[in-house]
């Protein structure tokens, strides 16, 4: 258990200081952040067509309601984390590999989803945006975080298991 | 059975975290007490420009010597720098660990609720230290820098440790926390994997 925090604790540093690097927030967050906002904008306006984005904003044409997606709302520190786990633990490279890309997406898929629902809870009541904005969607990213990383483990728990049998048969 | 563990553990815990947040958010400024009293302790004790700390509600602020002056309608003014912290900003983590201790029930569950409340109860003080440093040191300008006599490292060291801990600290601590107190739950389903053993 020591060893696996000392290299996650390590991996989470190092990642962590390459995001706050300026080329790094300008060549990738702030692109990332307007992919986001792209994507948000896309899937609301299949359902609701006030909505329009410019750059990371996401806003509404009617109430002048606005939303912009800022850094910790990127999924950028979520993921570092879900790498830095799946890095520290005992795993093949591919294993690792795939643990990060579907984890990367299961925590995108579900940062959309706050966004969305942001951008609407904020048009319903500044307390409530602010509620779930501050609180309650921090703790479910990471939550998010916690279940691909104990879904990735037992993934691999399995695939052990069945070539450990395998092995035996033979 | 062991397939079901994991589904029905992360609904458990969400449906905790929704039901006691809003229980959480009432409590805050009580919870808030031990954390302000810890971190303006600290921060009077070992900075001489540190005056006295008080709170009001969920909020707490550093009274401090360092002196600042801003132009308002062609008029130069000045006053005492006392940056405030908003607890909850610092403290839903606690929400956190409750729901994973209580979705998971490890064996002496009051017991570990009671000392892993202890452990984010003290991270927090130092969190709320964190961010009272880091509008002193380094959003209050150049010269309430040089007011502290601190070095610029200081600085860059208390810039960083604040945003990796409002960023990713804040919300993973009762995590690493929950996954020590709970070492039976987590070995259910990988009993043929330690933690020690990483790649």
């Amino acid at each position: 258990m020591t060893r696996f925090f000392l290299i996650f604790f390590v991996s989470l540093v190092v990642l962590f200081r390459i995001d706050m690097l300026e080329p790094v927030q300008l060549r990738v967050a702030e692109p990332w952040a307007q992919w986001l906002a792209a994507t948000s904008a896309g899937l609301m306006t299949a359902f609701d067509t006030d909505v329009v984005h410019q750059g990371r904003i996401l806003m509404s044409q009617t109430s002048g309601f606005a939303v912009s997606i800022e850094a910790g709302c990127n999924g950028i520190e979520a993921a570092i984390v879900l790498v830095a786990g799946v890095f520290a633990f005992r795993s093949t490279l591919m294993e690792k590999l795939i643990g990060i890309i579907v984890g990367f997406f299961a925590i995108q898929i579900l940062n959309l989803l706050r966004i969305v629902s942001l951008y609407y809870l904020g048009q319903l009541s500044k307390s409530v945006f602010e509620f779930a904005h501050l609180y309650l969607w921090q703790a479910l990213i990471m939550l998010d975080v916690l279940i691909v990383w104990l879904l990735w483990i037992r993934w691999i728990t399995k695939r052990t298991t069945a070539q450990t049998q395998v092995v035996h048969a033979i | 059975m062991q397939s079901k563990l994991l589904p029905r553990f992360f609904l458990l815990t969400i449906v905790w975290l929704m039901f006691l947040m809003p229980l959480w958010y009432y409590i805050a400024p009580m919870l808030s007490v031990p954390v302000f009293y810890m971190a303006g302790e600290v921060c009077v004790t070992i900075f001489h420009w540190a005056l006295d700390y008080e709170r009001a509600g969920a909020s707490g602020v550093l009274q401090t010597s360092v002196k600042i002056f801003s132009q308002y309608q062609g008029h130069t003014r000045f006053g005492s720098l006392a940056p405030v912290v908003d607890y909850r900003l610092q403290g839903y983590g606690m929400v956190m660990l409750w729901s994973l201790l209580l979705a998971s029930r490890p064996p002496a569950l009051a017991r570990k609720l009671l000392l892993g409340s202890t452990f984010m109860l003290l991270l927090q003080s130092l969190a709320v230290s964190m961010q009272w440093l880091n509008d002193v040191l380094n959003r209050a300008g150049h010269e309430a820098l040089a007011q502290t006599k601190l070095p610029a490292w200081v600085a860059e060291v208390v810039a960083f440790g604040f945003h990796f801990n409002l960023f990713i600290f804040t919300a993973l601590f009762p995590i690493i926390i929950w996954m020590g107190l709970s070492k039976d739950f987590l070995r259910k389903f990988w009993p043929g994997l330690r933690m020690g053993s990483a790649s």
